[in-house]
């Protein structure tokens, strides 16, 4: 309680600091600006550090606050402590998505590095979801136009994903009585996600192989493992205030997985017509399909960036 | 997209009636003609306008590798970047088409005959080897690079 009162105290003092640093902000000088910039910097270190340190999830929310309000130029960059910032980003941008209301904290740490493995890319009529990594938003920037909308998200939770979990179990945290957990385990990682009695996501932790290189994804020789976390708002709610509503099991069943990740769109099946649609050469000139007749015709349908 | 040029190299020799398409996703035409310069892919790039020809195919996944036969029936559909077992499928399905027989008929690369022995295959500048006691374990080489 006392270390509590402290890391209070001390991330209320740096929302001041940073505050009265943005009012005396007034002379466009690069040397302030400099000068403001190293602030930032220390702040951030601090800030991180005070994450860090508690593992009550309403101040890490409330230190999370104060940092995205923080005006630090490389607040993306990894500080050295395998913090990764960048991803509170991701979340924000899988949370219209996922329908999941705010996300209060998202933050990951890392064993290693991340991949994404590419073939966890999926596509709908609108938006093209990245599988969650440490490339994620890369990987969404270098997309960006080819797809419109860039949605990097959460594993199990990818509506018209094709994955499906091996099994599916439900565990108890000692210390959360009222919150309900389920053990996800696919091909390639597991993942524990614990959800509210109203069905709400509000933590989920993801664990899986990572591997050196991309060339070594193919064949699953990753060496390192990846443990990522994810908050959600709900976490305070379920935890902090009258506990009493949210006694109910959570389905244990695949189906409640079914709910959350509706089907792919059909390929064609193997002896149907193919289309009568047009395709292009870089000059413009549409080439129809079926003047293709009679010859062997691979498409190949890509993407690349 | 190499092991595409590969093959595709390979097929054509003695056969005109055979073509490859990328169908690419991205409608910038400079984008595509700048990314084919630098890669030197021998596949046709071609464009779609608003998803047309994805839409028409159901493709949600990229990439997807659709053969269509001289009937302009559907005679192959796989998804997912390339390893091993799809080169081999495509490869097969290519083959099988252009010989007018179905995939299944053709046992010399159809998957069933795929594991029964070790082989590797020298193509241009490829190199593929195969080990049966490991599905997963194949290799790659392209340019003097293992993938």
């Amino acid at each position: 309680m006392y270390k509590l009162v402290l890391l209070i105290a001390l991330v209320g003092t740096l929302l001041s600091q940073s505050f009265v640093n943005r009012q005396t902000q007034q002379k466009p000088d690069q040397r302030v600006h400099q000068q403001e910039q190293a602030d930032s910097r220390q702040r951030l270190a601090k800030l991180v550090a005070a994450w860090r340190m508690t593992d009550r999830l309403d101040v890490k929310a409330h230190v999370n606050q104060i940092i995205t309000q923080l005006d630090v130029p490389d607040r993306k960059q990894d500080d050295g402590k395998n913090l990764v910032l960048s991803h509170d980003l991701e979340l924000h941008l899988a949370r219209p998505l996922l329908g999941w209301g705010k996300l209060a904290v998202g933050s990951d740490s890392f064993v290693g590095k991340t991949k994404l493995i590419e073939n966890e890319m999926i596509a709908d009529g609108k938006s093209v979801y990245v599988l969650h990594s440490g490339k994620g938003e890369r990987v969404a920037r270098s997309f960006a136009g080819a797809f419109g909308e860039v949605l990097p998200i959460l594993a199990w939770s990818a509506p018209g994903l094709a994955i499906k979990p091996k099994t599916v179990e439900t565990l108890k945290d000692p210390e959360h009585p009222l919150l309900q957990g389920l053990r996800l385990t696919f091909h390639d990682r597991v993942e524990v996600l614990w959800s509210n009695t109203e069905g709400q996501p509000v933590k989920s932790t993801v664990k899986k192989r990572a591997s050196r290189s991309p060339k070594e994804t193919i064949h699953g020789l990753g060496e390192y493992v990846t443990e990522t976390t994810y908050t959600f708002e709900q976490f305070d709610t379920a935890t902090g205030g009258d506990l009493s509503p949210y006694q109910r099991d959570l389905p244990a069943d695949i189906g409640f997985y079914d709910r959350l990740s509706p089907p792919l769109p059909g390929l064609l099946e193997i002896g149907t017509d193919a289309p009568a649609v047009d395709i292009r050469d870089l000059s413009g000139v549409e080439i129809p399909l079926r003047s293709l007749l009679g010859k062997t015709v691979l498409l190949h349908f890509w993407f690349f960036g | 997209m190499y092991h595409l040029d590969d093959l595709w190299s390979e097929v054509r020799k003695d056969r005109d009636d055979v073509v490859f398409y990328a169908v690419n996703l991205q409608a910038e035409k400079s984008q595509i003609e700048k990314h084919w310069k630098k890669t030197k892919h021998q596949v046709i790039p071609v464009m779609q306008q608003d998803k047309q020809v994805s839409n028409a195919f159901g493709v949600s996944t990229y990439p997807t590798d659709y053969v269509i036969g001289p009937d302009g029936k559907v005679a192959y559909v796989g998804t997912g970047w390339n390893n091993f077992e799809k080169a081999m499928a495509l490869e097969s399905s290519i083959r099988a088409t252009m010989a007018g027989t179905s995939a299944k008929e053709d046992d010399r690369l159809s998957q069933p005959t795929l594991g029964a022995t070790r082989w590797s295959v020298w193509r241009s500048d490829c190199f593929i080897h195969f080990q049966p006691e490991n599905a997963q374990s194949c290799f790659i080489c392209h340019k003097g690079k293992w993938k």
